[in-house]
């Protein structure tokens, strides 16, 4: 016990609180960035920051389960899915409403494949995450260069671009595409098989497959569910920006990571949820959109963004001496 | 000498301990005993520093321990055996040793070379041949337990804490181990020795303090104390010690075969067959290191293995546990903190998996009623807890075995596959849980049961297999004796090498 039970106890504890305190600082932030600029606090203004945290939200929402799931696991490849997949939406649906179904079913078919193959890599070939995963982005992006030579064509179908950027009731669609996406995976997390026993697999592999459970379809098809968050996430992308460049999916890559631990979930696995990753994701874009605000340079941000992280993962980690 | 005053612990609302007074006096062997979650282990925690009192003192030799301090602790001579261990999986077996003591160099750089020779003698001292730089995630359990002993006896410790040390080991391993302990002793050590097991207790110990619900009862002499007295200051009322076998007699008629498995061989099995039938126990015995564990492992499917097996509805090997728990057939592993429980999650939750482990994985899981189930579960089991949404790891040793139980009572399982199913359970438990797997095996589920408790063994089972080197080379049946078993075990050994058998040099 000793040592590394108090360092798991001082981990455990951590996401009881956190989300109130990932809450109470994306308010704060909100306000600071009010007392800055009053436009800051419109409600469009507002609306719009959902709107963009919704993006990051959904290419997280893939990195929450396969962080969950334990395992050291960690998901490096969703920028490159989630370019890989605007590129392919357009390119086939070639801005026309007709082929935008087809599209779209190609594209999510394809980031299920990549998650698969990376969730076998990672359980089968016991490759590490962290290697598999980026060494997939990789080859990905390889793929991309060679299936787009290099210029990506073609733009979003009309409907997909309504669906990025136009408003239902002055509520960006994206916002309530999010919404129904968070209710879904936080009711499958809290009410399904499939969920508790991420839970359980996420703490302690070797416990959850000496109590019967398929560890391996667990494991692989999470890979797999984060290849298909990351199709999603890329084809709106592709809605909100309208066209497509190469590699626009990396930005996604550390910020998702970020999001999931800023939301309180353990990067050892087995605790947190969705839900904490939905306020994590709202806080990273919140904040970045307050340093531009305030217009500091691509250098100061990245530092206040790193030194913000820090200093809430330490807060998280925090508890009474005597435990 | 080392003298505790009105130690006091509390977890939140939890008193774990409420106010724990006594002295270990040097030269002489001091047992620790209680219930499961009386608090024995929180004490010793606070001994080793690892944990800080809410309440009380320790003083050492007239001096007052730093409290919360691991470090002052190892200054001031003591050194604790963990009941869950401190060691660190991937660290080398000689690291670990030496862990928080290492012999530093003149530029303060760690003298490797003296680690490796101090780590050799220790390992020597307790017969266990492992290389030095092996990973300790690698070793068996028993031998992760033998090495936590190691690393409390490499302290040369004036003050020698072992909770539950024994628990994990075979019945050669705990007589060497005694023999070092008692050669302590005689060089004027205390010693606190946490057990549930009496015959050790009386073997060894010079007196005894009993916890209940985190307040001594009392301390006794132990040459005028007899177990009963002992018992009931444990749970506070008489129960009977008799087996549990001879009370439900042995008239449960043999149905069908439940599980049938022929020449199991892999590089640790040379053919193993076997047949439990529905409402049998069948145990396996033999000496330590035969292929027990990977008989077990073998029939679930979490080791390869060639051979051929039968369970209801199902022919052939099982690809994996999961597979054999679709089939009913469920496994309690003898690691309880690597494979068996989840540390971090709910009472709830580690009980409700045996129920949902092998459900399609998008159907809802949890239904109303089931809560019911595992309450009950609960306190059949008396498993001593404050909420079923507490973390498992909050438990004691014995109620975090007890949870495994409840766990594989859940799935409703048609066969049982136990390792040391009553490791670290208290005396009323462990029979409250010898009445559950003959309960089990009333209600037509075959139990295989491999234990490195003769006692347990002939208790509980209705036949014991003996193993050696890979194979079955004894069957016991009718009234089963602990003594026959033992003797058996060693019969079975010279019997077998004595035919001329290939002897494999001890793996371990
Ligand atoms: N970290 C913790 N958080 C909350 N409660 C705890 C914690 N550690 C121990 N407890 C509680 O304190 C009580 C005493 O536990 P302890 O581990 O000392 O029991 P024990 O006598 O060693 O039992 P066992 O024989 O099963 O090992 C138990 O009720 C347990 O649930
Ligand atoms: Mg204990």
């Amino acid at each position: 016990m000793a040592f590394t039970e108090r360092v798991k106890q001082r981990l455990g504890q951590s996401s009881r609180n956190s989300l109130g305190i990932a809450v109470g600082v994306a308010v704060l932030l909100t306000a600071v960035g009010g007392a800055f600029n009053r436009g800051f606090v419109s409600p469009s203004n507002l609306l719009n920051l959902l709107a963009i945290s919704s993006l990051l939200g959904l290419a997280a929402a893939g990195q929450t389960l396969v962080v969950l799931s334990g395992g050291e696991g960690i998901d490096l490849s969703i920028g490159a899915v989630i370019s890989l997949s605007a590129v392919l939406t357009s390119q086939i649906s070639n801005g026309q409403n007709g082929l935008l179904l087809p599209a779209v079913v190609v594209t999510l078919v394809v980031g299920v494949l990549l998650g698969l193959v990376n969730g076998l890599g990672i359980y089968l070939a016991q490759v590490p995450p962290l290697i598999m995963t980026l060494g997939m982005s990789s080859v990905i992006e390889g793929i991309v260069l060679v299936y787009t030579q290099g210029q990506p064509k073609g733009q979003a179908p009309p409907f997909l671009a309504a669906l990025g950027t136009g408003q239902v009731l002055g509520i960006p669609w994206l916002i309530i595409v999010w919404a129904m996406f968070t209710l879904i995976i936080w009711y499958v997390l809290k009410y399904l098989v499939y969920g508790r026993l991420l839970f359980l697999v996420g703490d302690n592999r070797s416990a959850g497959r000496m109590s019967g459970v398929p560890v391996a379809k667990l494991v692989v098809g999470t890979y797999a569910l984060s290849g298909f968050f990351s199709a999603c996430t890329g084809i709106l992308f592709l809605g909100y920006t309208n066209t497509t460049y190469l590699n626009i999916g990396d930005v996604y890559i550390l910020p998702s990571v970020a999001a999931v631990v800023v939301g309180g979930t353990a990067l050892s696995g087995g605790r947190g949820g969705y839900i904490g990753t939905v306020v994590g994701a709202i806080l990273l874009t919140v904040l970045d959109s307050l340093l531009t605000t305030l217009h500091m340079g691509e250098a100061t941000r990245g530092i206040i963004n790193g030194v913000v992280l820090l200093v809430l993962l330490s807060i998280y980690t925090r508890q009474p001496k005597d435990a | 000498m080392l003298t505790i005053e009105g130690l006091r612990k509390e977890y939140g609302a939890v008193v774990a301990l409420q106010g724990a007074s006594l002295s270990l006096v040097p030269g002489t062997i001091h047992a620790l005993l209680g219930a499961n979650g009386s608090g024995k282990s929180t004490l010793v925690k606070m001994l080793g520093g690892v944990v800080r009192p809410t309440e009380g003192m320790i003083w050492v030799d007239e001096q007052r321990l730093e409290t919360g301090s691991p470090a002052h602790a190892i200054h001031q001579g003591i050194a604790v055996s963990y009941q869950e261990t401190s060691l660190v999986p991937s660290m080398s077996v000689a690291d670990n040793l030496l862990l928080g003591i290492e012999p530093t160099g003149k530029a303060g750089y760690v003298a490797r070379r003296a680690i490796r020779e101090r780590a050799a003698e220790i390992l020597d001292q307790l017969e266990l041949n492992i290389p030095p730089d092996v990973p300790v995630a690698e070793l068996p359990t028993n031998a992760q337990h033998l090495l936590e002993i190691g690393k409390a006896l490499v302290k040369r410790p004036k003050y020698l804490v072992l909770d539950e040390a024994t628990a994990a080991l075979r019945r050669e391993e705990v007589k060497r181990l005694f023999s070092i302990v008692c050669g302590l002793r005689d060089e004027g050590a205390a010693i606190l020795f946490v057990s549930h097991r009496f015959d050790e207790v009386y073997a060894i110990c010079d007196r005894a303090t009993v916890l209940r619900n985190g307040a001594v009862v009392g301390t006794r002499s132990l040459s005028k104390t007899s177990r009963e007295e002992l018992i009931q200051d444990m749970i506070g009322q008489r129960i009977s010690l008799e087996p549990v076998r001879q009370e439900t007699g042995n008239s449960i008629k043999k149905q069908s075969l439940r599980l049938k498995a022929r020449s199991l061989t892999n590089s640790e099995l040379g053919g193993v067959d076997l047949e439990v039938s529905a409402g049998e126990i069948v145990g396996i015995g033999g000496l330590q290191g035969q292929g027990q564990t990977a008989l077990l492992r073998a029939l679930i499917g979490a080791i390869l293995v060639r051979g051929d097996l039968e369970t209801e509805g199902h022919r052939g090997l099982f690809r994996n546990p999961s597979h054999a728990a679709e089939s009913g057939v469920r496994f309690i592993s003898g690691d309880r903190g690597r494979e068996g429980v989840f540390g971090q999650r709910s009472i709830y939750e580690n009980i409700m998996i045996g129920r949902i482990a092998t459900s399609p994985l998008w159907q809802r899981a949890w239904q109303r009623g089931k809560n019911r189930a595992v309450r009950d579960l609960v306190e059949q089991l008396k498993i001593v807890h404050h909420s079923l949404t507490q973390e498992v790891r909050g438990l004691s040793g014995g109620n975090q075995q007890k949870v495994l139980f409840a766990r594989t009572l859940a799935s409703r399982p048609n066969v049982v596959i136990l390792d040391d199913p009553t490791k670290g359970v208290d005396v009323s438990t462990r029979m409250e849980i010898h009445r559950l797997l003959r309960s089990m095996a009333g209600a037509g589920v075959g139990l295989l049961i491999a234990s490195s408790d003769d006692e347990e063994l002939a208790g509980v089972c209705d036949r014991v297999l003996i193993m050696y080197e890979g194979r079955i080379v004894r069957e016991l049946t009718g009234d089963l004796q602990p003594s026959h078993i033992t003797k058996a075990s060693i019969e079975g050994a010279q019997s077998e090498k004595g035919k001329g058998a290939e002897t494999r040099a001890d793996s371990l």
